[in-house]
């Protein structure tokens, strides 16, 4: 607790909802929103966020170099001392803990930070400044007032942020998705999420805000076992048809490089003997009944699976069962790479100075790609 | 159109299998073409089980083959597959969702069983695990 009150009194500028204001006003158009995980969900691939997280600082900080001479004659007259940064560019975020045994956002926005020079704002409750505080790596911090229990009926997220059931955002989602905030905001990188960044994400598409998302398992599972593994902001975005399914490790046991011993070795553990031993009836003994249930997959899976080459068909959820029934197998028309375009939104940087909007792509696609297998198999 | 590399990396991976369960080389057979965005065929899915348990209970009562084919945490089982001969052209959704009445009814004669290299018929207790 020492270090954390000696961080609070070298460490980030406090300010008011109007100072933070202005703080975010120096960097306007140039203001990345992040969104993820706190330290109780935690990630369970903390480098994967932060390959992701060098890719947008690298596009950030190139962008910005080329008009941020200009802008910093211009901020300076109207900004107090005080509010004086060497940065070009920021982050806002829910000031969580870079802690390295439970990371979390704030790693990402530390990584942000050292790495890439980014300023950082960090939108925390009042009710945690006098106990644990914000990390010393924040340049500013603005205290908002948690809001009581009762959010109303159809509200979404938690007590640190989301919508009431109104749709109106509450708590930090307030202040850095709020009216004021917002015309400053150049988009939103969400690095997974649970509840909180759920309802941040689709509060922030609904006002139009671009969004750029990885996803990101956290360190602790659902406790729901039929909840996907990366959180409800991976199956908000699903069912909002924007990303597809994508698993972390579903292939087989048996790698197309494998040699046929080391294959052979695996089925000897998978029960060869006893199968041997056993001719159990090879067809099954009644067909099920017709459904008009389908099931859209990725070729070749999808052909191999009419042709009962494949056998078992894995997948990172689960139909309430009991599921007994007879599938059709639509092939998807996109390949899986196409797949992932959808998935990796457009972060459109404002460039000040010649006014152009600068269309950052997602660079990293074959990266991201290296990092995550994008079909199931 | 699927990417060839992925193709033939996922039909070599099932080439091995095939082989090492015992089969001959010139009895591996695989589809000709790999069409997209159509309907394909249909398969029995007897039960989804968690990976543990399909690696687990069914050690013995299925083809080995079928037991390594999966390493995600929930598994289809696939069994009794029928293919279309003429596929028919339609548009995906995500998850499980039931298939326009029109294009079901013309599905179900359109379709003639597959004859699998190594068949499977899962144990009725799937249904149970």
């Amino acid at each position: 607790m020492a270090s954390t009150k000696a961080a609070l009194a070298s460490g980030p500028n406090e300010m008011s909802e109007v100072e933070a204001l202005q703080f975010i006003t120096q960097f306007s158009g140039r203001c990345l929103l992040l969104l993820g995980h706190g330290t109780r969900g935690s990630y369970a691939e903390i480098d994967a966020a932060l390959l992701e997280a060098d890719d947008i600082g690298q596009r950030m900080s190139s962008a910005c170099s080329a008009s941020v001479s200009s802008l910093d004659e211009s901020s300076s007259s109207r900004t107090p001392k005080r509010l004086q940064v060497p940065q070009q560019w920021c982050v806002v975020f829910g000031g969580d803990h870079a802690k390295s045994d439970r990371p979390s956002i704030g790693n990402v926005a530390k990584h942000l930070h050292e790495q890439w020079g980014a300023a950082v704002l960090a939108v925390q409750s009042r009710h945690v400044q006098s106990t644990t505080g914000v990390d010393a790596f924040c340049s500013a911090v603005h205290w908002y007032e948690p809001v009581q229990a009762g959010r109303g009926a159809g509200a979404a997220g938690s007590l640190y942020g989301g919508t009431d059931g109104q749709g109106q955002p509450i708590a930090a989602t307030a202040v850095y998705l709020g009216k004021d905030f917002l015309p400053h905001i150049a988009g939103v990188a969400a690095f997974g999420g649970g509840v909180t960044a759920c309802a941040e994400v689709a509060y922030a598409l609904r006002v139009g805000l671009p969004l750029k998302y990885l996803p990101c398992a956290p360190k602790t599972p659902p406790k729901d076992p039929h909840a996907h593994p990366f959180g409800p902001i991976h199956e908000y975005l699903m069912e909002m048809g924007v990303a597809e399914e994508l698993t972390v490790s579903s292939g087989a046991d048996a790698a197309a490089g494998d040699s046929l011993d080391d294959v052979k070795a695996v089925l000897a553990r998978l029960g060869a003997e006893a199968f041997a031993a056993k001719t159990p009836p090879k067809t099954p003994s009644a067909p099920l009944d017709d459904s008009r249930t389908c099931m859209t997959m990725h070729q070749p899976w999808a052909s191999l699976m009419v042709y009962g080459i494949k056998r078992a068909e894995g997948r990172v959820w689960t139909p309430s069962p009991p599921f007994q029934v007879r599938t059709a197998a639509h092939a998807l028309s996109t390949s899986p790479r196409s797949m992932y375009v959808h998935l990796c939104f457009i972060v459109y940087l404002h460039r000040e100075g010649c006014g152009s909007m600068l269309e950052a792509r997602c660079l990293s696609l074959t990266r991201s790609l290296k990092l995550r297998t994008c079909t199931e198999h | 159109m699927p990417e060839p590399d992925k193709v033939i990396e996922v039909e070599n991976m099932y080439r091995t299998l095939m082989l090492a369960s015992g089969m001959k080389e010139a009895d591996i057979k695989f589809p000709a073409v790999y069409p997209t965005g159509c309907l394909i065929g249909s398969v029995d899915v007897p039960a989804v089980l968690p990976n543990a348990t399909y690696r687990t209970a069914l050690a013995g009562h299925v083809p080995p083959s079928v037991l390594a084919e999966s390493k995600a945490p929930y598994v289809f089982l696939c069994q009794n597959p029928q293919r279309l001969l003429a596929p028919m052209e339609m548009t995906g959704s995500f998850k499980l969702y039931n298939l326009p009445k029109q294009i079901w009814k013309q599905a179900v004669h359109g379709c003639v069983p597959a004859e699998p290299m190594e068949p499977v018929a899962f144990p009725s207790f799937v249904g149970d695990l």
